[in-house]
C-alpha cells in the first residue's frame, strides 16, 4: 500500500478520471472530488490526509478560490500544499490569488505534472514509483 | 509707465479727457452716476484686459456678461445693451445700466436702431435720440436715455449689436466709437470661439460615447475569446492526457499492451471529448452566424418525444458520470414542423446545463402537448437560479453564477432562446435558490420558422424541406 496520497479536485469527469489513472499508475493513492464542496467533505471525513492537493480553479458549486479560503481557515487542512490547474491565461496571477504553492497550465504535460507533484511529496515518490 | 494714483487722476479729469493721452489707470467709478471721464489710452489698456477675459469665455452668457460691463466701463456711459439678431428680430439679451432698458424684449429689425445698425452694417452715433427718425421714441420715453452709440457685432453680416446710452446729451467722439467697435470685434471673435468650442465639445462627447461603446464591445469580445479558449482547452487537455497515458501504458518499443477494457474506456473517453469539442465548435459557429444574421432553419416534420429520447440516449454516458438519473415523461404524437437539428440542440443545451449545474441529482425530461403548442421541459434538482437572474441567463455570455463557478461559453441558453424565438416559441425558467430549475420550452406545432438574428439586420432565410423524418 502506497504512502503517497494526492487529492484531485476537478469538475471535468474525464479529466479527473485520467488524472486518477495516471497517479495510480505512478503508485499514488488517489482521492478525488468534483468541486470544492465535495473536496472539503472528503477531507473532513478522511482518516489520512493527502500530502498534496491538485486543484482546478473553475468549478461549479464551489470554485477553487472558495475552497482555498475554507481550507486555509481549517487548521487541520491549512498546511496541505496545493497546486492549482487552470486553462486560463494569467496563470501566475491566479496562483497568487489562490495563494497556491504552484500552478499548472491545462493542457498539462504528464512529465511536468509528475515532476511538480513529486517535488511536494519528496524524492520518495520517484523511488517507489510503479515504473 | 503708469505713475499717477487713481485718486489724483480724478482730480483733473477734464483736461486729461480733452487731450485723451492720459497714461494712468482707469478712473474710479463715480458712485453718483455722474459721467466718468473718458481716456482713449486708458480705455485701450482696459480693452486688452477685456479681450483676455473674452478669450477665456466658454459660453455666450459669459461673453455677454463681460461685454455689457466692459461697454459701460470703456466709455463711461450710463448704460449698455447687448443685442442678438434673431432672423428678422432684435433680441435685447443683456444690459447694464443706471435704470431699466429693454432686457428680454424683442423688436422687429426694421423698427429699432440696433436693427438699422445690423441691416446697414454701420455704427449709429445719435446725440439727441428724439430728433432722429430711426429711433422709435415711444420705446425710449420710459428710459433715462438721451444720447446713444450703437455698433454692429461683426461688420460683414452682423450677428448682434452693442449699445451705449447716456442720461445727459452726449456727442460720442471718434475715440469712444473706435473703442466700442474694437469691443464689438472682440465680442464677435469670442462668440465664434464659443460656437466652435460648443461644436468641439459636442464632437468630443460624441467621440467619448463612441469610445465607451467600442471599449465595452472589445471587452465583451476579449472575455468571450478567453472563455472560448478556456473551454476548448478542457477537452484538449483530456485528449492529450489520454494519449500520454496510453503512451506510458504501452511505451513505443516495448512489448507491453493495454488491456482490452482499458482500451475500450480510452476510446469512449476520446469519443466523448471529441464530441464535446465538436459541440463547442458548432456553438461558436452558431453564435457567429447569429451575429451575422445568417441562422438558417430547415423545417421538417419532427417527433419531439423521439427527438428528446435520442438526445438523452446520446448523453447516457455523461449523465451517468454526473450521477444524474434521468426520468422521462414523453407523450407520443407530439409532432410539429421544426428544424430537427436546431431543436435537438435546444434539448442538448438544456440537458448539458442540468449536468453542469445539478450533478448528483435526478433530471426530468418531458414532452407533452397543449392545444396547438408542444411543451418541452427539463427539470433539474440543483441549486436553482435566483429570481433576478431568470431573464439574464438567456442573454449572451451570462451565467447564473460567477465566472469561476461555471464552465461553458455562457452561450447555451442564449442559443436556446434564439432557436426557440426563430420558431415563434418561447422559453422560460421556473426556479428558486435551492429548489432546482425547470426550463420550459413552448413551440407552436405549425410554426413557420424564420431566421434568428440579433435584432435589426439579417436576411430571413427559410428553407422548406420535403423530407419527413430524419
Amino acid at each position: 500500500m502506497s504512502n503517497k496520497r494526492v487529492l484531485i479536485v476537478e469538475d471535468a469527469a474525464d479529466l479527473r478520471s485520467l488524472l486518477r489513472q495516471l497517479f495510480e499508475l505512478e503508485g499514488y493513492h488517489v482521492m478525488q472530488a468534483a468541486n470544492g464542496r465535495e473536496a472539503l467533505a472528503l477531507l473532513h471525513a478522511a482518516a489520512e490526509l493527502p500530502q498534496l492537493i491538485l486543484l482546478d480553479l473553475n468549478m461549479p458549486v464551489m470554485d477553487g478560490f472558495e475552497f482555498r479560503r475554507a481550507q486555509t481557515a481549517d487548521s487541520r487542512l491549512a498546511d496541505i500544499p496545493v497546486v492549482v490547474m487552470t486553462a486560463d491565461g494569467d496563470i501566475g496571477n491566479k496562483q497568487r490569488r489562490a495563494a497556491a504553492a504552484d500552478s499548472l497550465r491545462k493542457p498539462v504535460e504528464v512529465d511536468q505534472l509528475l515532476a511538480v507533484v513529486s517535488r511536494y511529496l519528496g524524492q520518495a515518490s520517484l523511488q517507489y514509483g510503479a515504473r | 509707465m503708469d505713475t499717477s494714483q487713481a485718486g489724483s487722476s480724478a482730480a483733473q479729469p477734464d483736461v486729461r479727457t480733452a487731450i485723451g493721452v492720459d497714461a494712468g489707470p482707469p478712473l474710479p467709478t463715480d458712485g453718483q452716476g455722474r459721467r466718468r471721464a473718458f481716456s482713449y489710452h486708458r480705455a485701450m489698456e482696459h480693452l486688452v484686459t477685456v479681450i483676455r477675459q473674452l478669450s477665456l469665455a466658454r459660453d455666450l452668457d459669459r461673453v455677454m456678461a463681460i461685454v455689457r460691463v466692459a461697454a459701460r466701463e470703456l466709455t463711461g456711459a450710463d448704460g449698455a445693451t447687448f443685442i442678438l439678431r434673431e432672423e428678422e428680430r432684435c433680441y435685447y439679451a443683456d444690459e447694464d445700466a443706471i435704470g431699466p432698458l429693454w432686457k428680454g424684449q424683442r423688436f422687429p429689425i426694421t423698427a429699432c436702431i440696433s436693427g438699422w445698425v445690423m441691416l446697414n452694417r454701420q455704427t449709429a452715433v445719435i446725440e439727441d435720440i428724439y430728433a432722429d427718425v430711426r429711433i422709435p421714441a415711444h420705446a425710449y420715453r420710459p428710459t433715462f436715455v438721451k444720447s446713444l452709440v450703437m455698433v454692429p457685432i461683426r461688420t460683414e453680416s452682423p450677428i448682434g449689436a452693442i449699445g451705449n446710452y447716456w442720461a445727459a446729451p452726449h456727442k460720442a467722439d471718434a475715440h469712444e466709437v473706435k473703442v466700442l467697435q474694437a469691443l464689438a470685434d472682440s465680442a464677435s471673435v469670442a462668440i465664434e470661439n464659443v460656437q466652435l468650442y460648443g461644436t468641439l465639445q459636442a464632437q468630443r462627447e460624441e467621440l467619448e460615447r463612441a469610445n465607451v461603446a467600442l471599449q465595452s464591445a472589445l471587452h465583451a469580445r476579449d472575455e468571450f475569446l478567453s472563455i472560448a479558449s478556456h473551454e476548448l482547452r478542457t477537452p484538449i487537455a483530456a485528449l492529450k492526457l489520454q494519449l500520454q497515458l496510453l503512451d506510458r501504458r504501452a511505451p513505443p518499443g516495448s512489448d507491453r499492451t493495454v488491456p482490452k477494457d482499458e482500451l475500450r474506456n480510452a476510446l469512449d473517453l476520446t469519443r466523448r471529448q471529441v464530441d464535446a469539442l465538436a459541440l463547442l465548435v458548432n456553438e461558436l459557429l452558431d453564435i457567429s452566424k447569429i451575429q451575422l444574421g445568417r441562422f438558417t432553419l430547415h423545417a421538417e416534420e419532427v417527433d419531439l418525444a423521439k427527438l428528446a429520447r435520442g438526445v438523452v440516449d446520446r448523453f447516457a454516458d455523461q449523465l451517468a458520470l454526473a450521477r444524474c438519473p434521468v426520468e422521462l415523461t414523453l407523450d407520443d404524437g407530439v409532432r410539429g414542423r421544426w428544424d430537427h437539428g436546431k431543436i435537438e440542440q435546444v434539448v442538448v443545451n438544456l440537458l448539458t446545463n442540468a449536468i453542469k449545474y445539478a450533478p448528483g441529482a435526478p433530471v426530468r425530461v418531458g414532452v407533452t402537448r397543449r392545444g396547438d403548442t408542444a411543451l418541452l421541459f427539463v427539470h433539474d434538482h440543483g441549486d436553482g437560479i435566483a429570481p433576478e437572474m431568470h431573464q439574464k441567463i438567456f442573454e449572451q455570455f451570462e451565467r447564473g453564477v460567477g465566472a469561476t463557478r461555471a464552465s461553458g461559453l455562457g452561450l447555451g441558453l442564449y442559443i436556446v432562446k434564439k432557436i426557440v424565438d426563430a420558431h415563434d416559441g418561447s422559453v422560460r425558467v421556473e426556479s428558486d435558490r435551492g429548489r432546482g430549475a425547470r426550463f420550459l420550452v413552448e413551440l407552436p406545432l405549425d410554426a413557420r420558422p424564420h431566421a434568428a438574428t440579433n435584432a435589426k439586420e439579417g436576411e430571413a432565410t427559410y428553407v422548406e424541406q420535403a423530407s419527413a423524418h430524419r
